[in-house]
């Protein structure tokens, strides 16, 4: 006979260097990093302090340029 | 009309598209364009405009980090605008579930057709480690101002 899991039963979990972890157990922040050139945002889950989970997302604002220089003749 | 002095505009466009050679060049073995890649480097490492070619040497590591980095999405046609050739990657850098622990700052472009994974261009950002989760360089506007290669 099929057991019917109820939505109280369900504990959701989120991978980390530990394996996987209730997230409710973890402590979630954000930040932000706006730069002239790049936008960054970083968010972490602690667990009793520790690191188990950080993700980056950069948001480059400008590439590279170079130059094709010009020398007038005999300048 | 009169005459100026000026580096063709189309020129510029062809030397992303590798149709001129002043010095010994290579055989190409097909007119389709190159594929690329995006390497990770440590903040301790030295990659610069001196950087020839990619290397591993000082060159993230960790899980799921795979050396080399990985290939980029290129649907952008090099184009110019305002006397400006421009080229973007038409996606976001992505690296999913890696734990890169040491700081690392900077990523690499280079040619992975080429014999000599020959370099590009390098690019810097504020110091960064990732612990079992995603890395994402996510791309400037491709344009003559922003574009993230630029031949002005």
């Amino acid at each position: 006979m099929e057991k019917k899991i109820l939505d109280k039963e369900i504990v959701p979990l989120i991978y980390t260097i530990h394996g996987n972890l209730p997230i409710a157990d973890l402590e979630y922040s954000c930040a932000w990093h706006i730069g002239e050139e790049e936008v960054g945002f970083m968010e972490t889950y602690t667990l009793n302090g520790e690191i188990v989970k950080q993700s980056v997302h950069i948001n480059k604002l400008k590439g590279a340029e170079m130059g094709a220089e010009q020398v007038q003749f005999g300048g | 009309m009169a005459n100026t002095q000026a580096v063709c505009n189309s020129f510029k466009t062809d030397l992303f598209n590798g149709l001129h050679a002043f010095g010994a060049s290579v055989i190409r073995a097909a007119t389709t364009k190159d594929s690329f890649k995006a390497a990770l480097y440590l903040a301790s490492a030295t990659i610069n405009k001196a950087t020839t070619a990619y290397s591993v040497t000082g060159e993230v590591s960790g899980t799921n980090y795979t050396a080399g980095g990985v290939a980029i999405t290129n649907a952008n046609a090099p184009a110019n605008t305002a006397d400006v050739t421009y080229w973007t990657p038409s996606a976001s850098f992505a690296w999913t579930t890696v734990t890169l622990a040491t700081a690392f700052d900077c990523c690499l472009i280079y040619n992975f057709t080429a014999a000599g994974v020959n370099s590009v261009a390098s690019y810097t950002f504020s110091s960064q480690t990732v612990t079992a989760g995603n890395f994402t360089l996510t791309m400037p506007t491709n344009d003559q101002t922003t574009g993230l290669l630029r031949l002005t």
